[in-house]
């Protein structure tokens, strides 16, 4: 009886008293930061790609500083520091919780939230959703801080045009032997990719844009 | 927490334990409600990229820049020529910070500076200074400046980018092949994917890139030179079998270009743990030459061999870096051109739906062709001087009525006749975008293709 009665309590006990957790990178750095925002603009959005570029990546991940390095190297799924592709899109896209919200929410680098989407989500964006696949993915249609999409993988044009070779250059959460990078890529021509645009932009010049709203390309001669 | 156990007393001992289990629940929301560690309380949200980073970080106080643009490499005299150019200005905090681009030609008069905002869509109309180089080259740089003295040149240091101006450039009508009429070649080298010598290195993506061999170059003598980035290791196959291996530190991001010594030239970088590209020469017996070299930032696009050396092709310069190791000093001579042996540089762009190629020496252009498609082009994947024409391999795609993609080869003779045939876009894994054919030094074409099983190398004989 007495016997019963000790282990019970012990089993008690492991239930209501968890063991605590190993102090991960982002348990140890990161911290909720955001506001909601009422405007997005593609250089903005550029902006804070940039930042993350050279930072780490991590699966389901979403915090990152801005020391140009992945601080949690050979690593994998252990909450360390950077995105996945989609949640660097996400937060980017300065896109707000939950699945479908439109508007808009800044989040602060350091705090770690992917996201609602997937890349395949991304991919295949349903009506109504604050995002939507572009009918052509040419450089006439597409501009920079869209995205090119497919199941399991996206990235974010970083420039308008392309390089000499007829490659894009792309930022991107590419994986856990590249981490966060920009680099050369030709996802535009690949079948399996579609681009994909996030709704509601608001143009860069704003508010101080001159109307009509200046024509692109922006022209400058040279004599 | 003890249980005393005593033969005498169990009532007053049952009670003990009743109080503690009691308050158990009591002591464990205490433990739930005890801040961990890291969750510190949320800092002052601020606007759009004010928020504090909460952490000790190195960054710069200046904003940083970056440039990009796309070079023209070969325009035909007389008509408009434009260079895009996309300026990004970053703060501390990460906002947005104005910036101007300026671009700098070099005329008869020396150099003379036109600058302009840098705003979305900015492209710099050069069609009169290049109509005044026709027949020679158009030298300009590209600065950026920002807030707080903040700047950054294309290039930074050395000889200035140039744009070739033909006088006479071919024109012919690329021969259509229909999406899904694809040539297969001889499979020479299949490694399944896993971990061995006789294996290739895979990584498969999950919300992330599905990533391979990055790169790969086919010798003389018919050996395959594989950048198994996975596995750290540069692999050389012979008919199938392992020849040798040699472990480096390589990244997805790597190529390779052998060099006619016999030398591996390795490029290796581009990634968030590497963002510095490092050459590496391996000799024939697969031992390092001399030391790594750093080539400094950069985005590595391809590697190829010179016909003395190798150069590298580096994003955003869009230019040809020459391979220099710890032996050898000197700056570094860039070309926009891929440097040839003799002096010469291959200059080959996409333009629009167009392939040009050219001979460039010094600033004379020989040999121009453009070669119009009735496709859309994707990436030119190889260019090549072919005796006294051109190979060259391009992807080809359309998304109507279908999407469809593939890779065309197109053998341009010296009379422009054009031998063409397309094949598959096999890529199951991610590969360097312009490292996925190589022209072999036995004088076939080869390509590197993936597939959820393993990683092929298929040769295509290309006719003498």
């Amino acid at each position: 009886m007495r016997k019963l009665l000790g282990i019970a309590v012990v089993a008690a006990s492991a239930l209501v008293l968890p063991v605590p957790a190993e102090a991960s990178w982002v348990s140890e750095h990161c911290f909720d930061d955001h506001n909601v925002v009422k405007s997005w603009k593609r250089a903005d959005a550029k902006a804070y790609a940039t930042v993350a570029a050279w930072e780490g990546y991590e699966y389901a991940g979403g915090c990152w500083n801005d020391n140009d390095r992945d601080d949690t190297p050979n690593a994998p799924d252990s909450f360390g520091e950077g995105p996945d592709c989609s949640g660097l899109v996400f937060k980017a896209w300065m896109l707000r919780l939950p699945k479908g919200q439109t508007g808009g929410m800044w989040w602060n680098r350091m705090e770690n939230v992917h996201g609602s989407y997937s890349s395949t989500m991304f991919a295949t964006a349903e009506a109504g959703w604050p995002f939507f696949v572009l009918p052509e993915k040419d450089r006439m249609t597409t501009a920079y801080m869209d995205a090119m999409a497919r199941k399991g993988h996206i990235g974010l044009l970083y420039v308008n045009g392309g390089t000499s070779s007829g490659t894009d250059v792309i930022v991107h959460a590419k994986g856990d032997a590249y981490g966060t990078v920009i680099s050369e890529e030709a996802y535009r021509f690949d079948t399996d990719y579609v681009a994909v645009r996030r709704r509601g932009w608001t143009a860069d010049c704003e508010p101080q844009c001159s109307r009509p709203l200046p024509a692109t390309p922006l022209l400058v001669r040279v004599p | 927490m003890s249980i005393v156990r005593r033969k005498s007393g169990s009532r007053r001992r049952t009670a003990r334990v009743l109080i503690l289990l009691g308050a158990l629940p009591a002591l464990a929301a205490i433990w739930l409600a005890s801040p961990g560690p890291g969750s510190a309380a949320a800092r002052s949200a601020g606007g759009l990229g004010q928020g504090s980073t909460g952490s000790a970080l190195a960054r710069a106080a200046r904003p940083a820049l970056d440039a990009f643009y796309r070079s023209p490499v070969l325009v035909r005299a007389g008509e408009a020529v434009r260079i895009p150019v996309e300026i990004g200005c970053v703060t501390p905090q990460g906002s947005t910070c104005p910036a101007s681009a300026a671009l700098e030609i070099r005329g008869d008069a020396g150099w003379a500076r036109v600058g302009a905002a840098a705003v979305a869509g900015l492209e710099f109309d050069v069609s009169a200074p290049a109509t005044r180089a026709a027949g020679s080259a158009l030298e300009y740089r590209i600065r950026a400046i920002g807030p707080s003295g903040a700047s950054l040149a294309l290039p930074a240091r050395g000889a200035p980018l140039r744009l070739h101006v033909a006088r006479e450039m071919d024109t012919v009508a690329m021969p259509t092949v229909p999406f899904g009429v694809i040539q297969e070649g001889d499979v020479v080298l299949d490694l399944p994917w896993g971990t061995g010598p006789r294996r290739a290195g895979l990584v498969p993506g999950e919300e992330s890139a599905t990533t391979g061999p990055p790169a790969f170059a086919v010798d003389g003598l018919g050996r395959i030179h594989v950048i198994d980035a996975m596995q750290g290791r540069l692999a050389v196959f012979l008919d199938g079998h392992l020849v040798r291996e040699t472990a480096l530190p390589l990244t997805p991001r790597s190529d390779i270009a052998l060099g006619p010594d016999g030398v591996a030239h390795v490029v290796t970088g581009s990634t968030a743990g590497q963002p510095s590209l490092v050459a590496t020469r391996i000799d024939e017996d697969g031992r390092a030459v001399g030391r790594a070299v750093r080539l400094g930032p950069g985005i590595l696009s391809e590697v190829r061999d010179t016909g003395p050396g190798a150069a590298a092709h580096v994003l955003p310069l869009d230019a040809w870096v020459p391979l220099r190791t710890s032996a050898a000093r000197g700056s570094a001579a860039l070309s926009v051109g891929r440097p040839l042996d003799g002096g010469r540089s291959l200059l080959k762009a996409i333009v629009g739906d167009s392939v040009r190629l050219g001979i460039a020496r010094g600033g004379h252009v020989a040999d121009a062709v453009e070669i119009r498609s009735p496709e859309r082009l994707g990436e030119l994947a190889l260019a090549e001087r072919l005796g006294r024409g051109y190979l060259a391999v391009v992807r080809v795609w359309r998304d109507d009525p279908s999407p469809a993609a593939q890779f065309q080869v197109l053998r341009i003779a010296a009379d422009r006749r054009i031998a063409t045939f397309a094949v598959a876009d096999r890529s199951y894994a991610e590969a360097m975008p312009l490292s996925r054919f190589r022209l072999g030094d036995d004088g076939h074409l080869y390509q590197l293709t993936t597939s959820p099983e393993g990683m092929r190398i298929v040769r295509f004989r290309i006719g003498g």
